[in-house]
């Protein structure tokens, strides 16, 4: 364990910074055993898991909704945007260069858009590790008239 | 410590350090992070990363929240072998990458046996 050896906790209880420094340690080592297994772990996970590739946020506008998904590192060669039945999907391969500092990973996440979205008129950006994906709003169904013919 | 106090703090962002050739890499991922809104400082054996990022949900409803928007802030402590004096930093597709030198009075030194 290479990390630890550069990470030292502070000698004894009489360094102000003593419990801070043991509670930050702690969770340092807690927070980077999940890392990987958390964050570049392939996409295999259950129905019921928590986080199926990367976190989203769908935030509704008076005209449009927008999906956000947090993908730092990733570039736009990487994704793959789809739009079928109003089920927005994002497919994210990324083969890392690195020197084995980070593996490969990829995943795919799902996210059903409400009915009002319109497919039509979707576009996508990608900026500061943030994919932002604007879908436009159909104009509300207004009732339509039948006219009876008689004949 | 209690269940209370960790729900206040600011959000802790994943993060990995690495040690290759010589050199001690800190890797932050700070998507929807700004340059403007970071704030990277070393100090007495502590470097501290923190900020803030925007929240996309503003103006309007959130009918799926995952991602956590406001405050942030991650702790390490600087071991001596790191030469806080001499590091880089870049900031890229919400990757923050710190590069430290080991001093060179830290490096492995090979010894020769006459």
């Amino acid at each position: 364990m290479a990390i630890m050896s550069l990470i030292r906790k502070p000698a004894g209880d009489a360094a102000p910074n003593a419990a801070e420094g043991r509670d930050n340690l702690d969770r340092f080592q807690e927070e980077f055993s999940r890392f990987f297994d958390d964050f570049f772990a392939p996409a295999e996970y259950g129905l019921f898991d928590r986080a199926p590739g990367c976190p989203v946020d769908l935030v509704e506008r008076d005209d449009a909704y927008e999906v956000v998904a947090d993908l730092p590192g990733v570039e736009k060669k990487d994704l793959d945007l789809t739009l079928a039945s109003n089920v927005l999907t994002i497919k994210c391969e990324r083969e890392e260069e690195g020197k084995g500092r980070r593996s490969s990973f990829s995943f795919k996440r799902s996210l059903a858009l409400p009915d009002k979205a319109d497919p039509a008129s979707v576009s996508a950006t990608l900026a500061d590790g943030v994919l932002l994906v604007h879908v436009g709003k159909r104009a509300e169904a207004t009732p339509r008239k039948i006219e009876l013919q008689v004949k | 410590m209690n269940a209370n106090d960790r729900e206040v703090r600011a959000m802790v962002p994943e993060s990995a350090v690495y040690e290759e050739e010589g050199k001690v890499l800190v890797e932050l991922l700070l998507p929807g992070v700004r340059k403007e809104d970071l704030s990277v400082t070393v100090d007495q054996g502590r470097l501290v990363v923190e900020g803030k990022r925007k929240d996309y949900a503003e103006g309007g409803v959130a009918l799926v929240r995952e991602r956590r928007p406001g405050l942030f802030r991650k702790t390490f402590t600087v071991d001596e072998r790191v030469d806080a004096e001499r590091s880089k930093a870049s900031f890229d597709k919400g990757v923050l990458t710190l590069e430290f030198e080991v001093k060179e009075s830290a490096k492995p030194r090979k010894i020769q046996i006459a």
